[in-house]
């Protein structure tokens, strides 16, 4: 056995170095992960319920994506190569659909925009043309595919419309669907900077394809590019019965941040199928850029060191109503506003503060303050002291 | 299995003394990497603070603390690693090579040996993962020593925290050491494959001399091919295939390759070589 010494000695290494490292890894992974807890401050506890948040998660040089909600935090290390692999990808909300409809969502994209979900169905949209790459003359064609999650039984059809210009290539912004009606609002780009927004009405029972409609377009204007900017919140699959656009300038030359300027502004209503031009008050045109449309009013909202106001614009009643104000302290910057988003007649709100971000929630309809809280790290013992906590979206798991 | 020992043992000894100096050059380029660097940013932090009249805060401020990454990015560090890699691929063809290119045809003496000839293969690929591993160990036991140095040198104020744990998402180390032993039997399995692949078209060479090139070509390509097919079915059908079915497609895959690199150097030993 002696003369086996060098074999006994190179295993003995490895076996020692190697293993004893990853024991040592799997004990630390414990006491490393980044876990985020929800404190309540005051109001209703039950508000956090059904919340998850998707952010990233910085430390020195650690990037982690990172989903919590009142009941822990899931999230994997961006180094590792198969968790990056095995873990589903897409927004929450599709990875959620994923789970239940597996055999439906095998080979679709994973944005939120073209899908459309009911008590029963559940619709998917694609353009089928090549890598979504228009040439000229070329008739758009779409794919709907339908789940009757009832029946658990789908469809699949193709609709081709009729001959497009040389648009380079096209997005699916939404699907409303309503009366037997699936109505895809598009975006076309063209190669000179130019854009469409297009809304094709396809007869669901029928099959078949009824209208194009171009409902709004922009072009190269002298020094700058003008695109059309959506204002409505697509990570939902409700329907949306209004839209919001706007004519988006953007210089090409000089410095660009100062200068995007929102331009005519346009309120699209899927009832009527009538576009109307909507005017901004002075005062808060240079809001406009963060105008959210959401059920059926127009939000402005305007941050300072005091917190939020938010003015409203109720679409129905055709009249400004009274802001909200949402008073919290904060260090008002204007690079770095407070996450922000407008679901279920909610406001929810989070502010970074020294120690962890806090968590607002808010009734869009009476400006009452529902909910206030604090998300803070846990186990942070281990961990470096600097980090930063990025939200990017909210979803609401009702 | 005593000969398959016995093969290993042999063709560890003939590289023993050239791996020794690889290691030794690893060690002291890394230790005397690990002194330079240090010294180097505190002769430098004190220099600027004498010069501009600053306190330590303010150049911390100014210039930042000491990064663990100014040495593990140095030359210092990598060189060696790299040099070591780039010797182990070159050995890769060399363990073969010599056998017939020697002073004295040893080829002869191993395909005479009374046991399966598959051994020889077993025992060149067995080596090399041997020594490779060797080299990934050593790592491992001289990274704390090196930034126990470091932390030594550089003032604990100049100082960021630095946890061995975290070592897998230092840039070459995070494909040295995955974060995760599933990952590491992978990404190590891909360079077992690798080096059977490589070997089985040596053999291929060997065994038909020219027309054998061109064998070992086809043969690598299809190899290629075939360990890809998942991948290139998930970028030709996107989204078709959920992770986990890739990852089986994957191992079916991975399979198919090494079985038959193994199959396909047993026949060529057995039937086909030429000596």
């Amino acid at each position: 056995m002696g003369k086996y010494w060098k074999i006994i000695l190179f295993s003995a290494v490895i076996i020692s170095s190697v293993g004893g490292y990853y024991i040592q890894q799997t004990m630390a992974a414990s006491t490393n992960d980044v876990s985020f807890t929800i404190e309540t401050t005051s109001g209703n506890k039950e508000e956090v319920n059904n919340l998850v948040f998707g952010a990233i998660y910085q430390s020195s040089d650690i990037f982690r994506e990172i989903y919590f909600s009142k009941d822990g935090t899931t999230g994997w290390v961006m180094n590792s190569l198969i968790e990056d692999f095995l873990n589903s990808k897409g927004p929450y909300v599709l990875r959620q659909i994923t789970k239940e409809h597996r055999n439906f969502m095998r080979g679709k994209e994973l944005h939120p925009n073209q899908y459309f979900e009911d008590e029963s169905r559940l619709i998917y949209t694609t353009v089928l043309n090549d890598s979504k790459e228009m040439r000229k003359g070329e008739s758009v064609v779409f794919q709907i595919d339908i789940l009757d999650k009832n029946q658990n039984d789908s469809a699949s059809f193709k609709i081709n419309t009729p001959n497009q210009t040389s648009s380079a290539w096209l997005n699916v912004e939404d699907v409303y669907v309503k009366n037997g009606k699936i109505k895809l609002l598009t975006t076309h780009f063209f190669e000179n900077g130019a854009e469409e927004l297009h809304i094709y009405t396809i007869d669901e029972n029928k099959r078949e394809f009824e209208t194009d409609s171009i409902i709004s377009k922009s072009g190269s204007k002298g020094r700058s590019i003008n695109d059309i900017r959506l204002f409505n919140d697509f990570s939902t699959f409700q329907n949306e019965k209004y839209y919001l656009y706007a004519d988006h300038d953007i210089p090409q030359y000089g410095n660009v941040e100062n200068e995007i300027n929102i331009g005519n502004i346009y309120l699209y209503n899927n009832s009527s199928n009538e576009a109307e031009e909507w005017e901004i008050p002075a005062d808060l045109k240079p809001n406009s850029e963060l105008m959210i449309l959401h059920g059926e009013a127009i939000f402005i909202p305007v941050f300072s060191a005091n917190g939020i106001e938010l003015h409203r614009y109720n679409i129905e009643k055709k009249k400004w109503e009274e802001p909200l104000s949402f008073n919290y302290q904060s260090k008002f910057n204007e690079e770095e506003l407070p996450f922000l988003k407008l679901s279920d007649e909610r406001l929810y709100l989070v502010n970074p503060v020294s120690d962890g971000n806090a968590l607002f929630i808010g009734d869009l309809r009476t400006g009452e303050l529902l909910y206030e809280g604090k998300i803070t790290r846990e186990n942070s013992d281990h961990l470096e002291t600097d980090y930063s906590l990025i939200i990017q979206q909210l979803y609401s798991t009702n | 299995m005593k000969s398959f020992l016995k093969l290993v043992n042999f063709e560890l000894n003939r590289f023993f003394k050239l791996y020794f100096i690889l290691m030794g050059l690893t060690i002291v380029s890394q230790i005397v990497g690990a002194f330079i660097v240090a010294i180097v940013y505190m002769n430098d932090a004190e220099r600027i603070i004498y010069e501009r009249q600053i306190s330590s805060s303010q150049y911390i401020e100014e210039y930042g603390v000491f990064s663990f990454f100014n040495y593990f990015n140095s030359g210092w560090f990598l060189m060696p690693i790299i040099f070591c890699i780039a010797l182990l691929i070159l050995y890769v063809f060399f363990i073969w090579y010599r056998d017939w290119l020697g002073k004295n045809t040893f080829i002869y003496r191993l395909l005479m040996l009374p046991a399966n000839r598959v051994n020889i293969y077993f025992a060149k690929l067995t080596t090399i993962m041997m020594l490779v591993f060797g080299l990934v160990g050593l790592q491992l036991l001289m990274l704390p020593v090196e930034v126990k140095i470091i932390k030594s040198l550089v003032s604990e104020d100049f100082q960021t925290s630095f946890s061995f744990n975290e070592i897998h998402h230092l840039p070459i180390l995070s494909w040295l050491y995955p974060v995760r032993f599933t990952e590491f039997v992978m990404m190590y399995g891909i360079g077992l494959i690798l080096v059977a692949v490589i070997f089985t078209a040596i053999l291929f060479e060997r065994s038909y001399r020219l027309k054998g090139i061109f064998f070992a070509i086809v043969y690598g390509i299809l190899s290629f091919c075939v360990f890809m097919v998942p991948l290139l079915l998930n970028s030709f059908y996107t989204n078709y295939f959920y992770p986990n079915e890739l990852l089986v497609l994957q191992l079916v895959a991975t399979i198919i390759v090494l079985g038959s690199a193994i199959w396909i150097a047993n026949h060529l030993l057995k039937h086909k070589i030429r000596v």
